[in-house]
């Protein structure tokens, strides 16, 4: 990398409180599309299109696949922003948290339940992912 | 079908990670090149298995401890296609990822 590339490159940003809830902000749109895609499976069925039955989903289903395109799509434009302004490890063990917001939305709109052996099996996950993504720059 | 996902979802990253190297003669080239649509393309057939694997009554808080898998595939392939080097830090987030799944399924 020449000295001219390396001046042009943006300062990367202080961690704030603030920019904390908005790169959390962009992982919750994130696990949006965990969500959509698990409502999106309980729509199981048929479609007709131009004259042809399609097996899969219902059209309830595509609406639901849409929404969860449309979330990975806010998350892109997001975090091209996020990883433009600070440093990639800190970033990445940011992101690390979709695990817990995704065992937050299971609970709270699936009914589903977290066992202690879960909530272990999450902690060391989350130390892994922030030890792996450390070095990025 | 949330391993075959989030490999897919990895070897599309290593496309798109390539493409984004590589220099582009305009804006348009940078998003319109095999690279990126095969990369994306990629990426929705592995969304399409994510809903496939839930319909089979995989649970939405397992889906997303298989899908961490990716970060083990990004490290590897990493290596692979980049020669990006895999530090002690690496495999020992690997292996306390694996554990962790491993530890989460047990429950």
């Amino acid at each position: 990398m020449d000295a001219e590339t390396k001046s042009a490159k943006p300062e990367k940003k202080k961690l704030t409180f603030l920019s904390i809830i908005l790169i959390q902000a962009s992982v919750i749109v994130y696990t949006g599309s965990s969500v959509c895609s698990k409502i999106a499976s309980g729509h199981k069925g048929t479609i007709e299109l131009f004259g042809h039955t399609l097996h899969g989903l219902t059209w309830a289903g595509f609406g639901w696949l849409f929404l969860e395109l449309c979330c990975l799509g806010l998350y892109a434009i997001l975090w091209q922003q996020i990883i433009k302004h600070f440093d990639l490890s800190v970033v990445y063990a940011n992101r690390a948290f979709a695990v817990c917001w995704t065992m937050l939305w299971s609970v709270l709109l699936f009914g589903e339940h977290i066992k202690p052996l879960n909530i272990v099996g999450v902690l060391i996950v989350l130390v892994g992912i922030m030890l792996v993504n450390a070095d990025a720059k | 079908m949330f391993l075959i996902s989030c490999t897919i979802a990895a070897f599309a990253q290593m496309l798109l990670k390539k493409s984004a190297m590589e220099e582009h003669k305009n804006v348009l080239s940078q998003y319109l090149n095999w690279k990126v649509i095969i990369g994306y393309g990629m990426m929705f057939a592995g969304m399409l298995l994510g809903v496939v694997g839930y319909g089979h009554g995989v649970e939405v808080k397992s889906g997303s401890m298989m899908e961490t898998l990716g970060n083990v595939w990004v490290v590897i392939l990493s290596w692979l296609f980049f020669r990006e080097p895999i530090t002690k830090k690496k495999v020992l987030g690997n292996i306390l990822i694996i554990a962790g799944i491993i530890i989460f399924n047990l429950a």
